[in-house]
């Protein structure tokens, strides 16, 4: 499945990057995330708790930022394996200064398998969506919290 | 298949449901008829500790006029829309769309309130209830309260409804008098969800369309009304012509992930759907009842 798209971040590109790659800020906004333990150098063990209304699961894998290249770039790869099956997300993110904002692109691939898949391609395109959006929206008030 | 263990509550009220909920919301599940949960259950994909059987609570079962509105409360099954005369006479979209659902183990078993909860986006129930107008009542630890049915549905399988809140009824404002209404669907050949569902209800005076809504289910990644597709047939004469070019819109409304076979299929189904009320019509009489 491809994940892309654009979102604006209201603050300078240092500070989105800052606030996308901070474990303790990546812990408040991203639905279901509960916890990201270091064990190495851009490299974290990630606990999640998925919840979409009946479907609710604990996933444990992994999160790395691979080829930092702050503020313009990193990717993204996150392994993850629970009750409903596995998912390996591998995505990269940049950052454009646009006036105040920063604009960010994600563009990557998320391989979901195991029972989950079962449900079909489309509505898992649509929870992912959603969920995106929300932790955008959530690292949008970070940002605006983080200037006043 | 086995489920994950949890513990079984039966709930005798609204109130102690409520109660229940609120002790663990993340980790309680409401359950209804079950014919949902239960297979999510089996497949360990749904692990709820709390399971809140609302079964057994009179307050939400059964269909009561109330004013201008038909109020069903959301242990309603399927069986008994289908064979209610107040759905019949003031709303039998609900009614033609419940009929669709599953087999006759399902419409049994399974609610209303269960169907929108679960917010299945490949459910037949929601194209009814979005071309009706349906109002949700809404009761959580800090009281009732009401939601429009238009943006209930947040995303597949998630809705506005918050962890510790219970769907009590569904408020089904009565049709115009002389409505003509169908709910038409492509089911899948296995599992009998539809591929595309189009629920209609229109007003027709000397072949000319006053007013009408449209919801159509299962081929976006929600379920949706065909605003742009009402606007345009409203104020038309009902013919051919008309129908030729309304197909193609009910798109407008939708995210098809630019598909062109799920584009073409909603744009059949539409057309198909609103030549059923030029033949009924053509059988009938123009402003005939139908």
């Amino acid at each position: 499945m491809q994940l892309s798209g654009n979102k604006h971040i209201p603050a300078s590109i240092d500070k989105a990057y800052t606030l996308l790659t901070d474990p303790e800020v990546l812990t408040r906004t991203m639905p279901g995330l509960k916890r990201l333990t270091p064990i190495s150098e851009g490299a974290y063990a990630a606990d999640l708790e998925m919840g979409v209304a009946a479907i609710k699961g604990k996933y444990q894998g992994t999160m790395r930022i691979e080829d930092a290249s702050p503020p313009h770039s990193y990717r993204l790869v996150l392994d993850g394996q629970g009750p409903g099956g596995f998912v390996s997300v591998n995505m990269s993110v940049e950052f454009v200064s646009d006036g105040d904002e920063a604009s960010v692109s994600y563009q990557g691939e998320a391989q979901v398998g195991g029972t989950i898949a079962s449900m079909g391609q489309r509505m898992i395109s649509g929870v992912a969506n959603y969920l995106t959006n929300q932790f955008f929206q959530n690292v949008a008030k970070e940002a605006i919290q983080a200037k006043n | 298949m086995y489920t994950a263990p949890f513990e079984y509550r039966r709930a005798d009220t609204v109130e102690q449901a409520i109660g229940w909920l609120a002790n663990d919301p993340e980790n309680s599940k409401v359950l209804a008829g079950g014919h949902s949960l239960l297979p999510l259950m089996k497949l360990v994909l749904a692990q709820p500790q709390v399971l809140i059987d609302i079964g057994r609570i009179t307050a939400l079962k059964g269909i009561r006029i109330e004013g201008d509105d038909v109020q069903i409360g959301a242990f309603t099954t399927y069986r008994e829309i289908v064979e209610s005369p107040e759905v019949n006479e003031f709303c039998p979209l609900l009614a033609q769309a419940a009929q669709t659902v599953g087999d006759v183990q399902v419409r049994n078993r399974g609610t209303i309130g269960g169907s929108l909860c679960h917010a299945d986006p490949q459910a037949d129930m929601p194209a009814a209830v979005l071309a009706l107008d349906a109002e949700l009542l809404i009761e959580g630890p800090s009281g009732q309260r009401t939601q429009s049915i238009d943006g209930f549905f947040l995303a597949p399988f998630i809705t506005s409804l918050a962890p510790g809140e219970i769907l009590t009824a569904v408020k089904i404002p009565k049709l115009p008098a002389g409505a003509h209404t169908t709910y038409l669907k492509r089911p899948h050949p296995a599992s009998g969800y539809p591929l595309v569902g189009v629920g209609i209800w229109l007003t027709v005076h000397d072949q000319v369309i006053d007013n009408g809504h449209i919801g159509i289910t299962g081929i976006a990644d929600l379920p949706f009304r065909a605003r742009h597709l009402e606007d345009f047939l409203k104020g038309r004469l009902l013919d051919a012509a008309t129908i030729a070019q309304a197909g193609p819109l009910a798109a407008d409304d939708a995210n098809l992930d630019d598909d062109p076979y799920k584009k073409n299929l909603l744009q059949v189904y539409v057309t198909r759907a609103l030549s059923q009320f030029g033949e009924s019509f053509a059988a009938k009489g123009l402003n005939g009842k139908s």
